[in-house]
Formats: structure tokens, sequence, C-alpha cells
């Protein structure tokens, strides 16, 4: 088979019948990963200064924590999770939460490449007392940007690196409290890449930072920071193993396609979300302050993707055109996928997207839609946006009334509004695209029409419009908080609780024709009342050991994001939305002597009821999305959390941290679809997932580091990483009793279906070295080195079962929608010199 | 040191173990289902009692049938539909979903919350429905969850086995396997339907005592391109009806067990069932009606098989269709096959013109033979050789000869036919292929119309027009004087506009002819 029939073949397999298909949705993205941790992962190195304060009951403090930090910068690369847990930590942000109500996640990208000013941070990653939140599960954070706290001076630095981007300039300039009351920080810095460590994607942002104090008296500061970074990159996207072994590297990305002579990717992430907060220190006395601040988050955050309508899915790894469809019996069998696999090796461009057909599709399709004159565009790039409005204030009040006790409280508002909508960002070629349900123009259920909006007669929209969907999903949270720390002799005690309450609602623009009576103007408002407690004690035995036990209980909203089956069309919400409860408890024993610092805690968390949420892909024949919704989700998290630092010498120190940990589901929770073009919820019956492994953490982790610190201002370290017990996340569907009817139990086909894949075990070493240089008084020159995997190790950090599933091709040994795989940086490095003066 | 020891090893320790101890085996969805907990109240009998032949009735009752299911939509056979039966008879499940054999395979206990469920039925095939469409329709169930629940692993029930003689309508929807049959000769040529263009296709059985009943397959079936099988023996379906015919469906090809010997007795259809062969003026044939791989059927010719079961068979190459014999691959191992034309009223002296073509030449398997006294049987008929020249092995390969002019003014008087008589045998190597074409006898114009007389009339509007051979059925002349000729061709039944030739009919097809059940 030579290509040009390869071509017609895939064309005409094409034409048989594949129908549009989007992503499907809530599958982690490698750049997301990314996101989560650049100021941390990039810059161990330039965290060499200003550790975080010491907590009040004496207990190391947690930004020093050895295990924090390795679980940081060394087990980040194996997709180390600390306890497992998945977004469990308010944040704070120069006094202003900033989880997003949606998900509860922080969205550092809102200020990434600020590293020098977002430095002065406060966490804790288990159940202790934090002076300025309550805290969830995984602890809490806080950041403080107020310019009088930096560190006074200039500093440029720069960057070379082979990772997300290839390069960073940043500049500081910190006044520090000028003697006429006011302090100054700014700070901006510019990241880039032509091309990142992925193929086809590129980086492209600026960032900048402002942030004013004034000291109106001895008794009042006040604060306004401006922050936000501009970015634009290009984004990677998993694929299946059998398609990174076409293309013959584990960092395929289907995302880019060549136009003339360019990479360009059709994912791309643009956003800019400045921040603002205004923000008012009041020392109320010697013993007592009151911390008040307002901020406001505002501005666009868009992912584009491809979009089609009357055409072959034009993704290069869409099933249809891989090996593994054609080894199927009834479409050429093994012989002809050999072919088609040949082909690919051959013409490894054949896996990427064909810009150029698809121009040429769109200005010569000839297609029309209801007599328009022009072209209508069959695919096209839509840009899906969530704009994000926040409003938000807190204030923390804090009074140490005495040796013995410390009074914490606060107050907590936040307002969000999203804006979802989906735009025309490029028609390709041709004159205009449909706002119309190609898959409700095909089969129309009673009372149902395939436009996306009833509201507007004109179904034809070009570059800039809105179409398939625009809706606001407003959330709204009041907090309030109250701390009590209590200290004596040989015993620290606290007891903290919270109650809160989160009210959200949708607000549609479009009256989708399937769902008329659902899907325009407010829904109901759907309002939790929750609350929370935690308490522990700490025994110092002497001034060196200590043991401490703590325990929390949380009962919190879900998460506004899946509460709504499909919030892209209609309000309709999840079954049995309900709070999700969290029982934690935690123990351990804590040595702090000059030479040893030590800690063991063991952990144990329980949480019940939650919700897992994904979308999906139907089979071809129904022709529809669906939402696969888990109610009733249980889960244990529960292992034992080791740390080590030892001084040999004053030069020597080693180092060592070790997590392991058993991160299972508890409970067979209900498994229910509900496909788009219905609504119907169809119970699937009980998901048997009962011990099976949270997904994606390594559940057991060692780290270990030696380190030397020359006297002459220079010092190296090595570290040897070690991660294992790492599972795929699984499809509930292919363990339900439908998925396994009439086969025989235990036998290698029940097994293949219903077994969780465990990751293999895989060890990094990662190299650290650093120098300074004094070039006089005021100046100093650090150059710092820091290589991750060293030895270029190949391993998965994580991947997930696709939720699409064919029971006869899987039982018959082809698997057509096979897993897909993250995986980790080969070795990658950093370099960077900064000016200090 | 000390307390490093006391507490941390300890822990430590602990942390070590901790992953071997505590976590259980995954766990394990059951292979045979769950039980609902759910209680019968009513039969399947019991509810068919309440549907009236035509009518659509939404059950009120509050009542919840267990049933298994016996046919699924996992071969593409049945389509947003399953068959479920108890005790008391069967019933079909209409239901949204594609595959749900997903959810509702073979075998599987299904407990059924009619309430609020729609009895209706398609031509007299009971079905259960979720509600009624706008145009007054059986629509299917759409909200599964609150109506169908999914039990545990069930005794299938056991076919009934019958000869197709004994089938009733009690016997429709449930599971039968009906014995000694075998598919009509002309059909063992054929697949099961189309699954190029979809196409459902009636495909003849018949048992040894003669008794017929139609198999229907889907074009979207798993095995529509599977030929039909040309031995006899048992199949197993679910029986079917439309207005008052059964019609049988097979699930899969697990239900297909006809390897046997066919039907002892005389190979095929009897030539002379029919009465004699028609008398004609004249013969002007050139295959072009028939369609590639279908055997040659035409009015007024015969074709028959003497020994095994192959018989003349149109084959089209670039737009041509002609007649072809061969033996090639035969699973017979000897093959005797006539294609005789209508008889021929010699009232004036006439010539006989036809082209010959070979092509993997073994034998010189072609002769061409008349007859005067041939009336419907081959071999009660008396055949003279006929002085025409026929493709030989010196000539070109798929190159056809032309006969010669062959003079029949010797017969003038009588009544003449032609036969193409092809003997070869897979069993004697004797394989090669010969081809039939052009078939011309007359002195040019004035042929009298072999369309027998058919005119239909115009129909004004067409949906789709089809090119199709002519007619094997006129099925009925609606009453009144202008109504249109309903005709069945090829699996395709639809309204007569047009004659334009007496070999291409242009028919207004109905969008789903395979729902007539024909």
């Amino acid at each position: 088979m030579d290509l040009k029939s390869l071509t017609e073949h895939l064309a005409q397999v094409a034409l048989k019948g594949p129908k549009p298909q989007l992503q499907e949705t809530n599958v982690k993205d490698v750049i997301t990963g990314e996101d989560r941790i650049p100021t941390i992962t990039l810059d161990a190195s330039d965290d060499d200064t200003d550790l975080g304060e010491q907590n009040i009951s004496g207990i190391l403090s947690a930004s020093r924590d050895p295990f924090v930090a390795a679980a940081s910068f060394n087990l980040s690369t194996g997709g180390f999770e600390i306890r497992g847990y998945e977004a469990e930590t308010p944040t704070l942000f120069n006094g202003i939460l900033v989880n997003n109500l949606e998900t509860g996640s922080v969205y550092w990208s809102t200020w990434g490449g600020l590293n020098d000013v977002t430095r002065n941070r406060e966490s804790i990653i288990d159940l202790s007392p934090f002076a300025y939140s309550f805290g969830g599960v995984g602890g809490a954070a806080a950041i403080d940007t107020r310019a009088s706290e930096q560190r006074v001076g200039k500093r440029v630095s720069y960057m070379f690196s082979n990772r997300a981007y290839t390069g960073r300039v940043m500049a500081t300039w910190n006044t520090g409290m000028l003697p006429s009351g006011w302090a100054f920080s700014f700070s901006g810095s510019r990241r880039w890449a032509n091309e990142g460590y992925v193929p086809g994607t590129f980086y492209d942002s600026y960032s900048y930072f402002a942030s004013i104090d004034k000291k109106l008296n001895s008794k009042h500061l006040l604060n306004l920071t401006a922050i936000g970074a501009p970015v634009r990159r290009g984004a990677q996207s998993p694929a299946m193993q059998q398609v990174n072994d076409l293309a013959g590297t584990n960092f395929y990305n289907p995302n880019w396609g060549w136009q003339n002579g360019e990479k360009r990717n059709a994912r791309v992430v643009d956003a800019h979300q400045p921040f603002f907060v205004l923000r008012h220190d009041w020392t109320v006395s010697e013993k007592a302050t009151l911390t008040t601040a307002v901020g406001y988050l505002t501005g666009h955050y868009g992912r584009t993707q491809l979009d089609w309508f009357n055409s072959p899915d034009p993704r290069p790894d869409y099933y249809r055109k891989l090996p593994v469809y054609y080894r199927l019996p009834g479409n050429g069998g093994s012989e002809v996928a050999d072919q088609v696999a040949d082909i690919y090796q051959n013409n490894p461009d054949l896996l990427q997207i064909q810009w150029d057909e698809i121009y040429e599709g769109n200005r010569l399709n000839g297609q029309s839609f209801n007599n328009t004159p022009g072209n209508m565009s069959q695919v096209i790039i839509g840009d899906q946006r969530s704009d994000l409005d926040r409003l938000s204030a807190n204030t923390t009040y804090q009074n140490v009334v005495s040796d013995h006790l410390t009074i914490n409280f606060g107050l907590q508002f936040q307002q969000e509004k999203t804006h979802y909508f989906s735009v025309v960002e490029d028609l390709l070629g041709g004159d205009y695209y449909v706002n119309v349900d190609r898959f409700a123009l095909d089969e129309p259920l009673p009372g149902q029409l395939p436009e996306y909006n009833l509201n507007d007669t004109d179904p034809i929209v070009r570059e800039g419009d809105t179409y398939k969907w625009d809706y606001d999903v407003t959330g709204r949270r009041t907090g309030s908080w109250l701390q009590g720390q209590f200290s004596f002799g040989k015993i620290d005690f606290f007891v903290a609780g919270e109650a809160s309450s989160v009210s959200f609602w949708r607000t549609g623009h479009y009256r989708n024709g399937r769902f008329p009576d659902s899907s325009f103007g407010d829904s109901e408002k759907q309002d939790f009342f929750n609350y929370a407690g935690k308490g522990g004690v700490t025994y110092k035995i002497n001034g060196r050991n200590y043991l401490y036990a703590r325990a929390a209980y949380l009962n919190r909203a879900p998460d506004i994001r899946n509460a709504y089956v499909s919030a892209r069309s209609r309000d309709q919400l999840v079954p049995g939305l309900t709070s999700e409860e969290v029982y934690s408890g935690e123990a351990g024993y804590l040595l702090r002597s000059p030479k040893m610092k030590a800690r063991a805690t063991f952990f144990w968390t329980q949480f019940k009821n939650g919700l897992r949420v994904n979308r999906f892909y139907l089979e071809d024949d129904v022709s529809s999305f669906g939402t696969s919704i888990l109610t009733g989700t249980d889960k244990r998290h529960a292992g034992v959390e080791l740390a080590l630092q030892y001084k040999i010498t004053p030069s020597w120190a080693v180092s060592g941290v070790a997590s392991v940990g058993e991160y299972i589901y508890t409970s067979r929770p209900n498994s229910i679809f509900v496909v788009d073009d219905d609504g119907v919820l169809q119970d699937r019956g009980i998901a048997y997932l009962k011990n099976f492994y949270v997904p994606s953490t390594p559940q057991t982790a060692y780290s270990g580091t030696l380190e030397y610190r020359s006297p002459n201002f220079w010092s190296a370290s090595v570290t040897l990483n070690y991660f294992d017990r790492n599972y795929i996340d699984v499809n509930p569907y292919r363990r339900t009793t439908d998925a396994v009817f009439g086969d025989e139990l235990g036998d290698a086909t029940y097994n293949r279906k219903v077994d969780q894949e465990r990751l293999p075990s895989a060890y990094t070493v990662d190299l650290f070295a650093n120098k300074s240089w004094k070039i006089n008084d005021d100046v100093f020159f650090n150059l710092t080195l820091g290589v991750t995997n060293l030895l270029n190790a190949s391993f998965r950090t994580g991947g997930f079962e696709q939720l699409r599933f064919n029971r006869a091709d899987f039982d018959n040994g082809i698997d057509v929608f096979a897993p897909k795989y993250f995986y980790a940086y080969g070795a990658n490095f950093f370099l960077m010199g900064a000016l200090r003066f | 040191m000390n307390n490093l020891i006391k507490f941390f090893l300890p822990t430590l320790f602990l942390g070590l173990v901790f992953s071997a101890c505590i976590k259980e085996d995954f766990d394990q969805p059951p292979v045979d289902g769950t039980d609902p907990g759910l209680t019968a109240n009513a039969t399947i009998a019991q509810l068919k009692a309440l549907h009236s032949l035509g009518e659509l009735e939404t059950i009120s009752e509050d009542w919840i049938i267990k049933a298994t299911v016996v046919a699924d939509d996992a071969s593409g056979n049945l389509y947003q539909a399953f068959v479920i039966q108890d005790e008391t008879g069967g019933i079909m499940v209409k239901i949204e979903t594609a595959d749900s054999y997903t959810l509702y395979p073979v075998g599987r206990e299904v407990y059924v919350k009619c309430k609020g469920l729609v009895l209706g039925d398609y031509e007299n095939l009971i079905q259960l429905g979720g509600f009624v469409t706008d145009d007054g329709q059986l629509g299917n169930i759409i909200k599964i969850s609150d109506h169908l629940v999914r039990g545990k692993k069930g005794t299938p029930p056991v076919p009934n086995v019958k000869k197709i003689s004994e089938l009733t309508f009690d016997d429709v929807n449930t599971l039968v396997t009906v014995t000694d049959v075998q598919f009509v000769l002309a059909d063992t040529f054929r697949t099961y339907a189309d699954p190029v263009t979809r196409t459902t296709y009636n495909r003849n059985l018949e048992d040894c005592d003669g008794v017929g009943l139609l198999v229907r397959t889907s074009g979207y079936a798993s095995f529509a391109g599977v030929s039909l099988p040309d031995g006899g023996g048992t199949l197993t379906g679910i029986l079917g009806i439309f207005r008052d015919d059964l019609q049988f469906l097979v699930r899969d090809l697990n239900d297909v067990n006809m390897s046997g010997e066919r039907c002892s007795g005389p190979v095929g259809p009897d030539p002379c069932a029919g009465g004699p062969v028609p008398i004609v003026a004249g013969v002007d044939e050139d295959f072009d009606a028939l369609i590639d791989y279908d055997p040659v059927t035409l009015n007024g010719w015969t074709n028959i098989a003497l020994q095994g079961t192959r018989v003349w068979q149109a084959r089209e190459f670039s737009g041509n269709v002609y007649a072809q014999a061969t033996a090639y691959n035969d699973s017979s191992p000897t093959m005797d096959t006539w294609l005789i034309s209508p008889r021929i009223d010699l009232t004036t002296p006439l010539v006989l013109t036809f082209e010959t073509a070979k092509s993997f030449y073994t034998h010189d398997g072609l002769t061409v033979w008349y007859s005067t006294d041939f009336e419907c049987d081959p071999t009660a008929a008396t055949w003279v050789p006929l002085p025409a020249t026929i493709a030989k092995q010196s000539d070109p390969d798929n190159a056809f000869i032309p006969s010669g002019d062959v003079d029949l003014s010797a017969l003038v008087g009588q009544k003449v036919a032609i036969g193409f008589h092809y003997v070869g045998g897979s069993g004697s190597g004797q394989t090669g292929t010969f081809r039939v074409d052009n078939i011309k006898l007359g002195m040019g114009g004035g042929n009298p119309d072999p369309c027998n007389g058919v005119t239909a009339p115009t129909v004004g509007f067409l949906m789709r027009i089809l090119r199709v051979e002519r007619p094997t059925t006129l099925l009925s002349k609606l009453a009144g004087p202008t109504s249109p000729w309903w005709v069945q061709s090829n699996g395709f039944i639809g309204i007569l506009v047009e004659i334009r030739s007496c070999k291409l009919l242009h028919i207004k097809a109905l969008k789903q002819p395979w729902r007539l059940g024909l």
C-alpha cells in the first residue's frame, strides 16, 4: 500500500461515518500539570533566602520541612502528590483566598514567572493550625507580596532551560520601607520557547508585578498589589502508546501539524487574568493584628481546539486512522494494520494535523448551509473560553491573649462568575460556520431542535462569533473560622472550627434546541451549608522530641464543576448532589536536634460521598456525548511520611524522605450515564471499584539527597528518587457487571478488563550546583545549575483508561480505545545566572 | 538518639510493611449479574393480551415482568430492539439505545416495569415501546433505567423445535428451531443481505416437504455479506411476522446449522411447476437487466441444474452483463446446467446469432442445442446440436466469439427452444468458464414486446429512482384505474413509475423497504 492509497483508504474509512468528536474533558493536561508547579520546580535554585516563620507550637515550620521540599522539588518528577490528595489546599495570596470555587484548585499561571516576589510564603501540608485560614485536609498556604516584606535590592536573572520554556529573563526592584513610609516592589519577566520539551509546544509569556506599601502610621499599613501574566502557549495532549510507538517518541503530540514550513499547534492556551489586591494591616495592639484585604480578578482564559461539522474527524490520532482499527477483522485484519503502521512509520508527518488538507477542504468543499453564499468550513478552530471575574474579601484577626492562648479569627467572602463560551477563532480558509448541533440534525428526538441557540434565528457564524454554548456559572462563598491555640509547659493544643455557605447557579445565554426549557436564563440556585472542625495536641517530651496527634472533620460542598450534568447545554443537576464528608487524623513524632531533624507521621483520611464526573464521546451509533457520573465515591488515603535531615559535618549533609501510602477507593459507587441527546439518566449500576487505587500518584516514593556546602560560597547536591505503586485511572464501566456479563470469573479476558494497571517503578537522579561571587560589597553574582532526571529515565507518571469502550473488540484482544499515558521528561536542566545589586 | 530508636524506627517499620498488611483484593464485578430484588407479578402473555392489533395502549397496570433476553443487537440484525421471552411467550422491546446488547445481552434476565410503557404492533408484530410519537407511532423506550432493570444470568429458553408447517402465531417473538430446512437453490448463490448498500433481503427457506419460510436479514447485520449455506439442516432464530406472513430472523451464524445434506429427491425446484414455458415470437437477450452474481432469472427462460447445485449466473464486466457457467470452486463434484430460451414460434425463416467466450480453459464444457419438443423439463426433451461457432481453447480468453448465422429456416412451423448446456466438474478438474451473450433470433425489428403488455401509469412525484431489473413479482394493483403497480425487485419494493425499456424500470422506492417485511 503506498501513501496515496493509504490516504484514500483513510478518507474512505473516514467517510463511512465517524461523527464529530470533541476531546474527552477532565483529563489531566500535561501543561496544566506543569502550571501547577512551575514556581517550585524551576526555582529550587533561587530559594536562597526567606524561609518561613516558625509556627507557634514550635514545631518545625512547614516550609522548612524537608518533606515538603523533597516532595516539591524532587518527587514532582514522578507525579508525586503529597498524601495522594488533589486540590485540598486553600491558598491565600496577600490575604485573599484564591482557590477557584468551581474546582477547588489554584491556577498558578495567574502569577507565573514572578518567583522573585512570590517566594514569601508559608504553608502546611497537614492538619496543623494555621494563622491565616482554617485550612484544608491537605494543609494551607499563604503568600505575602507586600513590598515592605520583599528583600531590598535589585535583581536581574537569566535562565536557560529545555523544559516548557527555553529562556526566562526576570528583573526585580524592591525598595524596602523608605523613610517616607512608602515601599515599592516591581518585578517583570519574560518566558519563551519556540518549541519546548514537547514537540509543537511553544511558550510566549510576560509577567508583571507591582506592589506599593504605605505606612499610614505605626498601626496602619496599606498595600496595593497588581499582578498578571499574559501567556500564549501550545499544549500537549496525551496519546495511546501505539501512537507513541509509531511516532517513535513518548512525547508524541497530536496537536500540531506543518503549515507553511512551521509547526502549528491547534490547542493554544491564551490567558491573561490580572489580579489586584488592596490590603490593610492594622496593628490593633501589641498583641492583636487585623488584616483585611479586597481582591479583584478579571480577564480571559481560552483554549483552542479543532471543531468540525459534516467532516471526518480531522485529528491525526483519531482511532479510525490508527493501525489498531484496521486490525479489527471487519476492517482488513492484521495484514492491513501492519501496512498502515508501516506507512505511518515511514511518514511520521502523517501523524500530525494536515493543515493544508483542511484549508483545501474548507475552500473547495462547495458546502453551504441554508444556501448561504460562500463556503461553509467543515473544520475550524474554536476557542473555548472560561473568563473569570472574581471579587473577594478576607479578614483575619489574631490576638495573642496570653502566653497560653492565641486566638485567630477570619471572615471570607468570594463571589465569582465564570463566563463560558465558545468562539470561532479561525475558519481555516472557509467563509463561515454554523451554530447547529450536527448530532441533533441527524436524528432529532421528539421536541428537540438542532439549533444551539433558538433565540438567534441566524445559524451562520463567522470569526469572532460565539457559537455552541454561552453561559455563566456564578458561585458565592462566605465563610468564617475561629481558632484557639493553647500552649503550656509540656503540652500544646488547639481547636478550630469553620462554617461556610456556598451558593451557585447557572445563567444560560443560549436557548439550546435540545433543551429549550432548561438552558436559558437563571437556573435554580443551589445552596450548601457546611462546617468543619479540627483539633490537635503536641506533647513536648523535651526541647528536641515532640509527639503530636491531630484530627479533623470536614463537610464540604461539591465542586461546582461537578454539579451540572452538562452545563454547556442545560442546567440539569447531577443526581444526588450532596456535600462530601472528610474524616482525617494524623499522629507523629518530631525530632529537632542540632545535627538531626526528623519527622515521622502516620496519616489517615476517609473521604465519603464524593462525586466523579467525566464527559466523553459515546459509540458512533449513538453519535453523541455522554457524561459518566459516579456517586457515592469513598476514598481512604492512609500512609506514613518520613523525613530526615542529618548534618554529618558542617559541610556535608544527608537528607531523605519516604512516603508509603495506600490511597484506595473504599466504596462501590453507583455509575450513571447521561446521554446529551435526551438528558435521561441511565443507571449503569454498581461500579465495583472497592479497593482500587486512587490513580496517578506514586503511592510509594523515596528521595535521598547528599549535599556539600563549601565555605567558599558554593554548594552541590545529588538526589536519588524512587517511585513505585503508581496506578492509572480506570474506566468505571469496565468494572460493572454489564461489562463482564457472561465472562468466566478470573479468566484472562476478565482480568484484563477488570484489573487496574500498575505503572512500572522508576528512579531518577537529580543534580544541583550553586556558586556565588561577591563582586563588590553590594553586588553579588549567583550561578545555578539544576539537572533533573540526569540518567534520562523514561517512565510513566500517570495514565487513564479511555471512557470509550467496545467490549466485543476488547474481548477479542483488540483494544481500540487503549489507555493514554503521561511521561516524565527525560534529562532536563536549567542554568541560571542572577545578579543582585 | 534514644528517642529516635524508640519512636522513629517502629514507625519506619510500620511504613514499610504498610501496604502489604492492609489492602484487600481488588473488587471483582460478578459475571452473572446482580439480583435487583424485584418480583414479577405478570407474564408476557398477560401483557400481550392487553393489545389489540393496530392500536397503541399505554400500560397503566403496575406490572413487573421477568423474562430472559433471547435476541439482542450484537450482530446488528436487530436495531434499537431486543426480544425477551418468558414461559408464556415473547415480545420485542424497542429501546432508544444502540448497542443495547452491552446491557441486555442474550441470556440475561430483565425485569420490565410495565407501567407507563406503550404496547403497539408493527404489521402484527407486537412490540413494547416507550411513548406515542407525534405522528401516532410507537416510540422507543428512552427512560431505560426506569423500566428495564437488568438481573442475573438466566437460563436461556430452549428453542422450540418445529417443522415450518408447525409454526403458529404463538411462536412469534420466541426462539424456535426449524428442522430439515435448506435455502432454495437460487438463493444459495446469494448472501444473507447486502452489506455494501446496507440493504435488507428476504431469502427463501424451504423444508423437505416443500414448505417455504422467508428469512429476513438486515444489511447492517455483521453476517450480511456471508453466502447462504448450500446444505441442509436446522436453523434457529426468532420468529417474526409481517401482516399474515411468518418470517424468520437469524441472530448470528451460530444459529445456522445447515452444512448437512440437502433434501433428497429432485434437486431444485420442479421446472414444470409453472407449466410449460411461454411461447414467444422471438428472442433478443443481452442479459443487461440482470445484476452481477445473480442467477439468470428471466421471464420464460429456464435455468436449471441437473447435477450439482450451480446454475447459470449473471456476471458483469465493464458494464456488460452476460450469462456465465463455471465449475471453478464448486462444492459439488460435478456440474451440469442448462440455460434454455422460451419456446419460439417459428412462423418465418429466422436466423439465430449469439456470442460465447471462455476463460481458464480446461475442456469444451459448452454445447448449444435446439429442441422442438421442449416444454419445461430438459431431461424429457429431445435435443439436437446446433452448428454454431463456440469459443474454443485457441481463442483468446474473455473474447466474445460470434456464433455465425445459424439458419433455423428448416424448423419453420415448429416451436423451438435453444439450450446452452454446460458440463464440468471440480472433481475432474474440468472447471473452465464459459459465457454467453447477445442471443438474437429474428430478422431485425418487429419483435414482440417481451414485457408482456405490462404498462404502468406515470406517478408524478419521484422520491428516488432506482434502476432495477425487470420485476420478478408484480405484487398488486391497488384499486382504481390510476393507482400504481407495486413491484418487488432485488429486495426493493416500490411503485412502478415508468418502464423505460423492457429491461429498465424506474420505480419510486420506499425509503425503508425492509420495514414492509416482504
